[in-house]
């Protein structure tokens, strides 16, 4: 609740601050203010609630930061200090971008610790408005504007599917806070009823939320958003968007669906998983843009993130922990180098050529970050899948069986950018201001601390 | 566990140490080396269980860090060691400055002790997967002709492989009753009926298959063999499909013992096909290093069927015939690397006579070709003898056709050399300069072992003997019925 305080104020400070001054110089006081934010997390425990979904929430309190909404904010703190550190501002007069990021942040924590439906609406209404501001803010480009059109109705056109579901929700329950939905679930799942209205509210929220991780069938819109978007909104959304969703998700099951249903609405979320992962990596095998195989990798990653909602909540946290810090350390690093490296114009695989040989720490970076990403053991990666599938493989061992097919596939795609970066001779080049390699030592020590000592990590979260 | 750690840190270190890469990789790899020695001075002879265990809680208290050596295991770290030094050695060549490749294949060495060390499942799994990644890059980078698809393909068919397996270990996993933990014996404590050992056998035996490679999973080999370097091909045919073999006795037989009697006439079946199809086929080569891909092929299906007789002569016959062939395959690498560098191909029909201009390559070359062959007294022979006998024991048609194989071998090993060494001078052999002093010392070393071993291979059937047999009995405790 702290660190939500300070990002918010510390977003209109930079506002204000730096009206007048050119943006890159406004970033400095953003980072410090979120990085005092991530500071703060270990203490935040407001209503210090437990490690303990059985606990009844008092329904006054709308938020409750306990451990999973406190590990999830603090890995989307983190990534935005990523994204903005490395991502460094134009020379454009006013820091309003800047701004606009935090605010989005502000949305994301809310949504990694509501307790009640109208407070996932505002997370999800904080995260979304100021990125189709964002997605459209390269003004004179054709591609942003239509990146931030669609985005726009596709934002739209989901919020409402959501907003729809949560009426039925409140129609059937008298309620929107998890206290009064819960009781409603278990009411329904123990005496095997299905309700037209309670059923038809959760599948709506449902596809509200896969529209925003971008699940199968509700996955179309993301390549194309995240070609025509400027690179820092993109990573943002494939970054803090997809977290922030997931990390709703997770929620949403325990907290309102709960153990009475858990089996019914995990099957479906299980097939919409086994689809996510496989229309993910077919999709990226026959791209050649970098950033709609970034899209396609993404899609593809939601569905083994997915995986984590349907495995028993505590196990489910651990893994998708550790699975989120592995994702957003390598997707910063890949894009931040693809920001590098396209900035002639060029947005193929053609675009890394030649780092290999004129930086080799840089190539040595991307390897490591597309190991990752491919799950290759000693990475974070590795960690990830191995909990989620290990977790998942008792009750849903065909859907294990498709991830695994899914990760052979995704070697096909990601092992191609390694060979444009290595193998092959050209001029991309790097050049790296002392920040970054800082922050790039960072996010590679969470790739292979991870992937390293995972038990060490997983301790963390127990203090 | 520095036996692991040194080469691997040994490996960044050289990939950052410029001009000075190629010794940091040789002075890891060759502490790793001494280690082994130490290991082998402290190894007690007789001892089948396993000694000297390292072990250490690492992702959870389900996964552990622990290693241990038996005598199968010695064996396999002196091979890996062994050749590991030698490889690095004979990659320090003029033409070849890159500390990269040094640094990957010190690296690889570190990866593939681990893989023999591991005594936990996913510890296993985690080398197995490490070891893919340098000899990727390796291949990636210095190979020829259509390198990218053809690793490419080598690394989806063996990652395709390995999560089967990681597949069927967590299938074992969730077996155990709560509490369980990925350690070798708890997993083979588990029991399963026989259709589920099919198929965990199956997962398991796939990752196996890929990497021996057993027919039909093979297609991978004979190209990647002849498009990647040297050292590449060294490393790949000398000890990496070793990884499947050793797995096939460390890790297939006993934990699905429920599925021998299922598993044993495939794999005895797909050995002996493969022991003829490689042989056949290389008799029609022209391109060496092809050649002698195919004769690996060959070779190691035998192996793969003298393991899966289950018996002391097969086990022990593979465990001697891994530990020979790793030597013996170097060293032909290695010989047509030289002929390659001097001469500027390797194509059969287009060079001859090498031997009128390097006598001394020529007779070190002639004592590797024999040792391939199986003649008595180099370290072919006691091998072949042993698993062709394993095999004759299991079924005498079977046995016939391995038996083929010592023919055919001779046919095309003998062609190989008589078309390259002898006859007329052909090609740009006329200046074909003698070995020089580094690469004598390696051929020399590689041919003392081949006599070595040839005359006394009875310390490697010593030192592993005690094991095998406690992995048999392992497996026929279970199963009850074996021969």
């Amino acid at each position: 609740m702290k660190s939500l305080l300070i990002i918010f104020i510390g977003a209109i400070v930079v506002l204000f601050t730096g009206i007048k001054k050119p943006e890159k110089k406004s970033i400095g006081l953003a980072i410090a203010f979120l990085v005092m934010a991530l500071a703060l997390i270990p203490f935040d425990m407001m209503g210090k609630l437990p490690w303990n979904f059985e606990i009844k929430y008092a329904p006054i309190n709308m938020v409750a930061f306990d451990i999973s909404a406190r590990a999830f904010s603090g890995v989307l703190i983190l990534g935005t200090i990523f994204i903005l550190g490395l991502f460094s501002g134009s020379d454009r007069k006013g820091s309003d971008l800047i701004g606009l990021v935090m605010f989005s942040l502000c949305g994301a924590i809310l949504m990694t610790s509501f307790t009640n439906l109208i407070m996932m609406f505002l997370g999800i209404e904080a995260l979304s408005i100021p990125l189709y501001v964002l997605a459209g803010s390269k003004k004179s480009d054709l591609r942003s504007n239509e990146a931030a059109i669609k985005y726009f109705l596709m934002g739209a056109f989901s919020t409402a599917i959501f907003l729809m579901g949560c009426a039925f929700l409140y129609g059937s329950s008298k309620g929107f806070d998890a206290f009064s939905l819960h009781d409603m679930s278990a009411f329904v799942g123990h005496n095997h009823m299905s309700p037209p209205l309670f059923t038809v509210g959760i599948s709506l929220v449902l596809i509200g939320l896969a529209f925003k991780v971008s699940a199968f069938p509700f996955h179309f819109w993301s390549p194309d958003v995240y070609e025509g978007s400027p690179n820092r909104t993109t990573v943002f959304m494939a970054v803090i968007v997809k977290i922030a969703a997931i990390a709703a998700f997770y929620r949403f099951f325990p907290l309102i669906i709960g153990e009475a249903q858990a089996v019914t609405w995990g099957t479906i979320l299980a097939c919409i998983s086994a689809c996510t992962i496989l229309v993910g990596n077919i999709g990226a095998l026959r791209q050649k843009s970098v950033k709609r195989l970034l899209a396609y990798s993404g899609i593809a990653q939601a569905g083994y993130l997915l995986m984590g909602i349907l495995i028993a909540p505590e196990k489910g946290f651990q893994a998708l922990w550790i699975y989120s810090l592995g994702y957003v350390s390598a997707n910063v690093i890949v894009f931040y180098l693809f920001n590098k490296v396209s900035a002639g114009g060029d947005e193929t695989f053609a675009a890394f050529r030649g780092l290999g040989r004129n930086n080799k720490g840089a190539a040595l970076v991307l390897c490591l970050s597309m190991l990752s990403l491919a799950g290759i053991p000693l990475t974070a990666g590795f960690a990830g899948k191995y909990l989620l599938f290990s977790s998942a493989f008792s009750d849903y061992i065909y859907l294990v069986i498709i991830a695994l097919i899914g990760s052979a596939i995704s070697i096909g795609y990601y092992f191609r950018i390694f060979k444009e970066a290595i193998l092959m001779d050209g001029e991309a080049r790097v050049q790296m201001r002392i920040v970054d390699i800082l922050l790039l030592g960072l996010a590679v020590t969470m790739i292979l601390g991870v992937g390293i000592l995972p038990g060490f990590v997983i301790q963390i979260l127990q203090f | 566990m520095e036996l692991i750690l040194i080469p691997i840190i040994a490996g960044f270190t050289a990939a950052f140490a410029g001009k000075w890469g190629r010794w940091v990789a040789l002075l890891g790899s060759v502490t790793a080396l001494a280690i082994t020695f130490g290991f082998l001075n402290k190894f007690q002879m007789g001892n089948g269980e396993f000694q000297m265990i390292w072990d250490r809680i690492w992702f959870s208290s389900a996964i552990h860090f622990k290693t241990g050596i038996d005598g199968i295991t010695m064996i396999m770290l002196l091979l890996t060691n062994v050749l590991g030094v030698l490889i690095l050695a004979s990659a320090i060549n003029k033409t070849n400055r890159n500390p990269v490749l040094f640094a990957l294949i010190v690296g690889m060495q570190g990866a593939l002790n681990g893989v023999f060390l591991a005594m936990d499942g996913i510890m296993f799994y985690i080398f197995w997967e490490l070891a893919l990644i340098p000899i990727y890059f390796i291949c990636a980078m210095w190979g020829e002709g259509n390198r990218f698809a053809t690793t490419l393909k080598f690394f989806i068919y063996t990652f395709i492989g390995s999560l089967a397996m990681l597949a069927s270990l967590i299938y074992l996993y969730n077996k155990m009753p709560a509490g369980g933990t990925f350690d070798y014996k708890a997993l083979l404590a588990v029991n399963l009926t026989e259709t589920e050992a099919i198929w965990v056998g199956a997962g398991i035996l796939l990752a196996f298959a890929v990497k021996i490679p057993l027919l039909p999973l093979h297609s991978w080999q004979p190209d990647t063999y002849t498009e990647a370097p040297t050292a590449g091909s060294m490393l790949l045919s000398a000890i990496m499909l070793k990884m499947g073999l050793y797995g096939l006795i460390r890790w297939f037989f006993p934990i699905v013992p429920e599925a021998v009697l299922f598993y044993i006439p495939l794999i005895i079946g797909a050995g002996i096909i493969g022991v003829l199809y490689g042989a056949i086929i290389a008799i029609r080569q022209t391109d060496m290093k092809r050649l002698v891909a195919f004769s690996s092929l060959s070779h190691v299906g035998l192996i793969a069927a003298g393991i899966a007789t289950l018996t002391m002569e097969g086990m022990q016959g593979a465990i001697l015939q891994m530990f020979s062939h790793g030597i013996n395959i170097f060293g032909l690498f290695f010989a047509i690397d030289i002929i390659q560098r001097r001469a500027g191909t390797r194509e059969l029909g287009s060079i001859g006579g090498i031997a009128k201009q390097a006598p001394r390559f020529a007779a070190l070359f002639l004592i590797v070709v024999l040792g391939a062959t199986a003649v008595p007294f180099t370290n072919g022979f006691p091998g072949e003898l042993l698993l062709l006998k394993s095999v004759f024991n299991y079924h005498t048609v079977w046995g016939i056709c391995a038996g083929l194989t010592i023919i055919f071998c001779a046919v095309y090993m003998l062609r190989m050399y008589q078309m390259s060494m002898l006859g007329k001078e052909k090609g740009d052999v006329y200046l074909f300069p003698d070995l020089a002093l580094r690469e004598l010392g390696l051929m020399g070393i590689t041919v003392a072992m081949v006599i070595g071993i040839g005359i006394y291979p009875q310390w490697i059937l010593d030192i592993c003997g005690p094991s095998v047999h406690k992995t048999i009995l392992t497996i026929q405790d279970t199963v009850g019925v074996l021969k």
